[in-house]
């Protein structure tokens, strides 16, 4: 993993990218000391633990989790190795280079994305997130004060879902 | 994020628009209780009592990461992901805006 990383980090040394890492050592002496003897030159973060807080704030249980943000800062890509996230990376930013976002603006609503907003790349792990324009599946639950309803009860309704907590 | 879908929902009260929460505290007891001192009064399904994430809800929808916004139009289609504050706002007027005008053209 870290001689794919290097050669990524190398490659794109001139392009809008950026590897960082979360560092899950106990000890950050140590892994400053790791670090330093295996070349790592990228910005690190050092979380104390694999349950520290940024761990515990993006859901991440399993070592090592790579997500992929595109230049907006949204997740797109999630468990991408070795050439896959080379290829998650490429994607996004020719995606950065052409689409909406390309001048650093925000996309105004009812602006669509420059070609697919999620490019498909065969084998790497599904994009996080629906793709806009996608229908929403449909589900039947029961809210919190116990009344069962489905998300298609409010067709013909503009909706918006919230995923969210007081945590 | 609170106060802003606080005044969206009030604004938008008499409008064919509805937000829906769907909530990742672990406690449900704990999630009402500030539900109701926030002054939360929109619809929310609770995911359970696991990890953020981890719920029916979250995995269907590929939600990772938190607060994660889908705006919907009223023909069940996803139109925006995560946005917030005015832009939130302006996603949502201009979906009614087109559903007023699928409306007045049928």
């Amino acid at each position: 993993m870290l001689p794919r990383e290097k050669a990524l980090v190398k490659r794109l040394e001139k392009e809008p990218f950026a590897l960082i890492g979360i560092n899950t050592d106990k000890d950050p002496g140590e892994y400053k000391k790791q670090a330093s003897d295996q070349g790592v030159t990228w910005r690190s973060a050092w979380d104390g633990s694999t349950h520290g807080p940024l761990c515990t704030a993006w859901g991440v249980s399993s070592f090592p989790t790579i997500y992929v943000l595109d230049a907006q800062g949204t997740i797109r890509y999630v468990g991408a190795r070795n050439e896959k996230l080379d290829e998650a990376v490429e994607a996004l930013l020719a995606e950065a280079k052409s689409g909406p976002g390309a001048s650093g603006e925000k996309p105004s609503p009812g602006a669509k994305p420059a070609g697919d907003p999620k490019p498909s790349i065969d084998g790497l792990e599904i994009p996080v997130g629906l793709s806009i324009g996608r229908r929403a599946p449909d589900f039947t639950t029961k809210d919190v004060d116990g009344v069962e309803f489905k998300l298609s009860d409010y067709r013909g309704k503009v909706v918006v879902l919230d995923f969210w907590g007081f945590w | 994020m609170l106060s802003r879908e606080k005044a969206l929902v009030q604004r938008l009260e008499k409008e064919p628009f509805a937000l829906i929460g769907i909530d990742t505290d672990q406690d449900l007891e704990v999630f009402n209780a500030q539900r109701q001192k926030s002054g939360v009064t929109w619809r929310n399904v609770w995911e359970g009592p696991v990890r953020p994430g981890l719920g029916p809800l979250c995995r269907a929808w590929r939600v990772v990461k938190f607060p994660t916004v889908y705006v919907l139009d009223h023909r069940g289609v996803v139109r925006f992901v995560d946005l917030r504050g005015d832009d939130l706002d302006r996603s949502v007027d201009a979906l009614l805006a087109e559903l007023k005008a699928a409306r007045a053209n049928r």
